[in-house]
């Protein structure tokens, strides 16, 4: 039942962003009032897939938080790119650009959804996740990475796309550094959670698998980029190039090390 | 140029900002070799062509088989440790002159922000030393203790730590538990830990839930299945029985000694067997005893007599007979002791307040002078 409402989801954020690139082009404001009316829908199913998921769980008898394998954190994965988008209260400003972060939140519920080789069903868990960390771990983390998601697709649209004029520029690269704070903080957070959970689980709290090295190397690149940003002769150009930069340190540390051999590999 | 500009331009690089991100980028690229060029090249460079090529060797020079542990990231840490030390000096000077009001405290948050950066430099810096810490003073092990032996931990302890006391841990008891899927649920070791003759601790393991001993941490890591051979020894019209994992050593009153050598489960297409080496003062050496021998007599009636190593009756007044064979789980136990925890602790909290510090604390208020008039218009803010 819980794949069956998550399954659905993609095509919400999908029509959002239709109806998104038909009003900029069209300029119709009532376009707009079907941007918010699909995404809002959107969010409150995949909201109530997960919860139901986890609800689910328990009625199995296996009962934990639906983060446990790819399938989970890929759905959470957007839920938390679609979450920001909301908190941070992009949609308001009705930008036809901030609709291609609902394209980002489709793009990753889609590939959870639809790629024949993800398995959907509720697994239970291996004796190493069961713990009360998985929770602050993984949601810390894929926050995150929400965030970073945010920060890179409006880095795309400064690089494809310069703003018309330099006070916008400025406005976009001050929401790109809004979004890698808040991405920087949660992954902060994540790494030491997960650092926690690693010196109860394996008796060392850093040990140089390639997650946890890819997840330092990504932390470094946003580290670095947040250091550059203090440097006055770093353009707008440059943070959003190093945005798209920690974006492939993101998907690397996500997708990528589970083709390497490591404690972390649930492929 | 003078002694005291070199050092003066020393110091100006190491707290400078573009030296500080071309460190952070440097290590970063540095973890990327080590993660996935070295992996990569492996894959195509055919083994055969790597071992003691000039390639493998330049490889092994440059310590890039294993970066993780290697002279450059140990290099570019302590660079690292030291650019943030001064970086943080430097604020701190700052900090210091703004609340000693030599600096105009115009904003309230701006007299936060250095302090709050001296938070995460001094944070990820005691991080990077609570880390080296623990590698130098600290220690990791591995012991597989089979269900209801004792083993030894003095070769897995440091004397420094305390081994060489004779220190062992007994596994009383294993059990683990399954998915209909056949996936391990749970698995869990009670564990005895014994320091001479005296049980100091007992306890159950389980996955996430270490025990400490001594300042020692134990670990519920990993399980296996061994085999365990039941073996008879026919002496003089008796019999002894003994139950042997691989390795074992068992003595024969004070005339023979035998060690069960190996374990195997289908020997030579004749099934179970065991392998026991035997010495004693007049003879020396070993003998397979099959669980299924009265099948194999029967399929080869001259085996045993044709083939001295597998018969039974090799050695002078003892028989070898392989009874039963069981599988018996063992523990696999993680140890590790490091000081260091507390120390990247007291750095992860340090790291975090300044961060949350920086970017979570919202502005208090711009501070304006005012100046009482008498005269004149007034303004509303």
């Amino acid at each position: 039942m819980n794949v069956t409402v998550l399954n659905g989801v993609p095509f919400f954020y999908l029509a959002a962003f239709a109806f998104s690139v038909a009003c900029g082009v069209t300029g119709t404001i009532r376009l707009k009032k079907m941007v918010t009316l699909c995404w809002g829908t959107g969010f409150a199913f995949h909201t109530a897939g997960l919860l139901y998921r986890w609800v689910e769980s328990y009625t199995l008898g296996i009962g934990h938080p639906p983060l446990s394998n790819f399938y989970e954190s890929l759905v959470f994965f957007s839920w938390a790119v679609v979450f920001f988008y909301l908190v941070l209260g992009y949609f308001k400003k009705s930008d036809p650009l901030d609709s291609f972060i609902l394209l980002a939140a489709f793009i990753l519920i889609a590939f959870a959804s639809f790629s024949p080789g993800i398995d959907s069903r509720i697994q239970p868990l291996i004796p190493a996740l069961k713990s009360n960390w998985l929770i602050s771990h993984v949601v810390t983390c894929l926050l995150g990475y929400g965030a970073f998601v945010i920060a890179a697709v409006m880095g795309a649209f400064l690089l494809i796309r310069r703003p018309d004029t330099i006070e916008r520029e400025w406005l976009l690269e001050e929401r790109i550094y809004q979004c890698m704070v808040i991405g920087f903080l949660f992954f902060t957070v994540g790494i030491m959670t997960g650092s926690v959970w690693a010196h109860y689980a394996w008796g060392r709290y850093w040990g140089w698998d390639p997650k946890e090295t890819w997840a330092l190397i990504t932390w470094l690149i946003y580290a670095g980029t947040l250091h550059v940003r203090l440097r006055r002769r770093w353009t707008e150009r440059g943070m959003a190039v190093m945005t798209l930069v920690g974006l492939a340190s993101i998907l690397f540390t996500f997708l990528g090390v589970n083709y390497l051999s490591g404690l972390h590999s649930y492929l | 140029m003078g002694v005291r500009n070199i050092v003066s331009a020393s110091l100006r690089l190491l707290y400078s900002l573009r030296f500080a991100v071309w460190v952070l980028f440097v290590i970063a690229a540095l973890s990327v070799v080590g993660t996935v060029f070295m992996p990569l090249l492996s894959l195509v460079v055919p083994p055969s062509i790597g071992a003691g090529s000039w390639l493998s060797r330049i490889i092994s020079l440059l310590e890039l088989d294993d970066i993780f542990h290697s002279r450059w990231l140990f290099i570019l840490g302590a660079v690292l440790l030291v650019s943030l030390l001064s970086c943080s000096g430097r604020r701190v000077r700052a900090v210091g002159r703004i609340f000693l009001g030599k600096r105009d405290r115009a904003v309230d948050r701006q007299a936060l922000s250095p302090l709050a950066a001296v938070c995460i430099h001094m944070g990820v810096a005691i991080i990077i030393g609570g880390f080296l810490y623990g590698q130098f003073a600290g220690f990791t092990g591995y012991v597989e203790v089979p269900e209801g032996r004792v083993v030894s931990l003095d070769s897995v302890i440091p004397p420094e730590q305390g081994g060489g006391t004779n220190r062992a841990v007994r596994c009383d008891d294993f059990s683990v538990e399954f998915y209909d899927s056949g996936i391990p649920s749970e698995y869990r070791s009670a564990v005895s830990f014994i320091t001479g003759d005296k049980v100091v601790k007992r306890g159950v393991l389980r996955v996430n839930q270490p025990l400490i001993v001594d300042r020692i941490r134990y670990y519920q890591a990993h399980y296996n299945t061994l085999p365990l051979a039941v073996v008879a020894v026919e002496h003089d019209g008796e019999t002894m029985t003994f139950a042997a994992y691989a390795g074992d050593v068992f003595e024969l009153g004070k005339e023979a000694v035998i060690r069960v050598a190996r374990i195997e489960d289908n020997f030579m297409n004749l099934g179970p067997a065991v392998r026991i080496d035997f010495v004693s003062q007049n003879e020396q050496g070993y003998v397979w005893a099959f669980l299924q021998r009265d099948d194999i007599l029967r399929r080869f009636p001259e085996f045993f007599s044709r083939f001295p190593q597998f018969d039974p009756h090799r050695f002078e007044s003892y028989r070898f007979f392989f009874q039963e064979r069981k599988s018996m789980f063992a523990t696999g136990l993680s140890i590790s002791y490091d000081p260091g925890i507390a120390v990247v602790i007291v750095g992860s909290v340090l790291l975090l307040v300044g961060l949350f510090a920086l970017y979570c604390v919202p502005a208090v208020g711009t501070r304006l002078p005012v100046h009482e008039a008498t005269q004149g218009p007034r303004d509303i803010l």
